[in-house]
């Protein structure tokens, strides 16, 4: 039981470093390719508002704004996955109260990331 | 570009002092973006979420790993602060801009106060440092008060989704003084739930294409990389003289952003 736990526990954490760690490797790529070269257009208005299709297609021409979007987004859910974890570390645990809580709260989450997506 | 660059090292900046002082970003990078950068106010508050979901994940992650927070206390109450962030986030994008300045404007003012009370109870990360008992997180207390509790956690992702922080300064206080929980499970609890509500806040403000990629990006790697150095740097720093001259900064702050939501200027 104990023992379980500790996984459970250790898992999350390495969910979150790793997460945070693969965002900010993404941010310093792509802030990096601007700084280096940048061209001259509006920075203010451009992709202030990416729909997920636009980042993936603008990933593949190798737009840096699109590289930091992704590690936005990304850093935006690592949140989101340490609950998807937790959902199924209850129910490993055959805690079935909480894992009904944590997946309350991959609901409500989910409410909010999927239309951002639409 | 160059606008970009000194994002990124106030973001550095703010992380390294919220992470001494033991207060989350949001409170330094919003009056940086607006009153230093220009930023408008609702973009400033979906970057500073982005930079407060970077600090937590970094911060949580140690926390968990020393089983200080009681998970399952965090996630019945994240069910309250998602649902209120959300409710924050979309009365944010109906709010004029120089209200929720004003509104932030005293959310600082309540900060300095928390932080001028911390001096007589022990500071909370000296409580944080000297923990010896590991076994902390779901131990032997009894919380009380929970439905009062969900109601104060909901109240508290409301502020977090409006105005762009990540709320401990009221969970914190409310799980401690309403629902007994130990001081530092308090802390480590509300730093590992901070995390899911800036998340569901930031994406409203997503959604809505207020998470510009460059202010959010540059000043959120600041903040990842100050937060994480900090941390590491100073994990035993006396910060009470600091948090004292804070108190003041903290209300020049609120007084300039006060000033800005009413349309003129103080110093900047």
């Amino acid at each position: 039981m104990a023992d379980k736990k500790e996984k459970a526990y250790a898992c999350v954490s390495t969910i979150l470093l790793i997460g945070s760690f693969c965002a900010a490797a993404l941010l310093i790529l792509g802030l990096g390719m601007l700084f280096f070269h940048a061209t001259p257009q509006d920075y203010f208005t451009s992709l202030a508002c990416p729909s997920l299709s636009d980042i993936f297609s603008n990933l593949l021409r190798g737009e840096p704004t699109a590289i930091i979007n992704l590690g936005i987004l990304l850093m935006m859910l690592t949140p989101f996955l340490r609950v998807v974890v937790a959902v199924f570390s209850f129910l490993w645990e055959k805690d079935f109260k909480y894992a009904a809580v944590a997946f309350g709260v991959m609901v409500i989450l989910l409410f909010t990331i999927v239309p951002s997506f639409i | 570009m160059s606008d970009f660059f000194f994002m990124a090292i106030g973001g550095l900046f703010a992380g390294l002092l919220g992470s001494v002082l033991g207060l989350g970003g949001g409170v330094l990078i919003i009056p940086m973006l607006t009153l230093v950068f220009g930023v408008p106010m609702r973009e400033a508050i979906g970057a500073s979420l982005v930079c407060v979901i970077a600090t937590s994940s970094g911060a949580a992650s140690l926390y968990v790993k020393r089983h200080l927070c009681n998970i399952r206390l965090g996630m019945t109450l994240e069910l309250a602060t998602t649902l209120g962030a959300i409710a924050g986030g979309v009365v944010a994008g109906i709010m004029k801009p120089q209200i929720l300045s004003i509104l932030f404007s005293v959310l600082l003012i309540y900060t300095a106060g928390t932080m001028l009370r911390k001096k007589s109870d022990g500071s909370i990360g000296d409580e944080m440092k000297n923990t010896s008992n590991l076994n902390y997180g779901e131990g032997s207390y009894k919380i009380t008060h929970l439905p009062l509790g969900m109601g104060a956690s909901f109240f508290a992702g409301n502020v977090s989704g409006l105005l762009g922080v990540g709320g401990g300064v009221i969970k914190v206080p409310v799980m401690y003084l309403l629902m007994r929980v130990p001081l530092k499970t308090a802390v480590a609890t509300s730093n590992f739930m901070i995390g899911v509500t800036a998340s569901a806040g930031a994406f409203v403000y997503f959604s809505r294409g207020e998470v510009h990629p460059l202010v959010a990006g540059s000043t959120m790697l600041g903040v990842f990389l100050g937060a994480n150095l900090g941390s590491r740097l100073f994990p035993k720093i006396k910060a009470e003289y600091l948090k004292k001259a804070f108190v003041f900064i903290l209300l020049y702050l609120s007084l300039e952003m006060l000033f800005r939501g009413l349309g003129s200027h103080l110093l900047f």
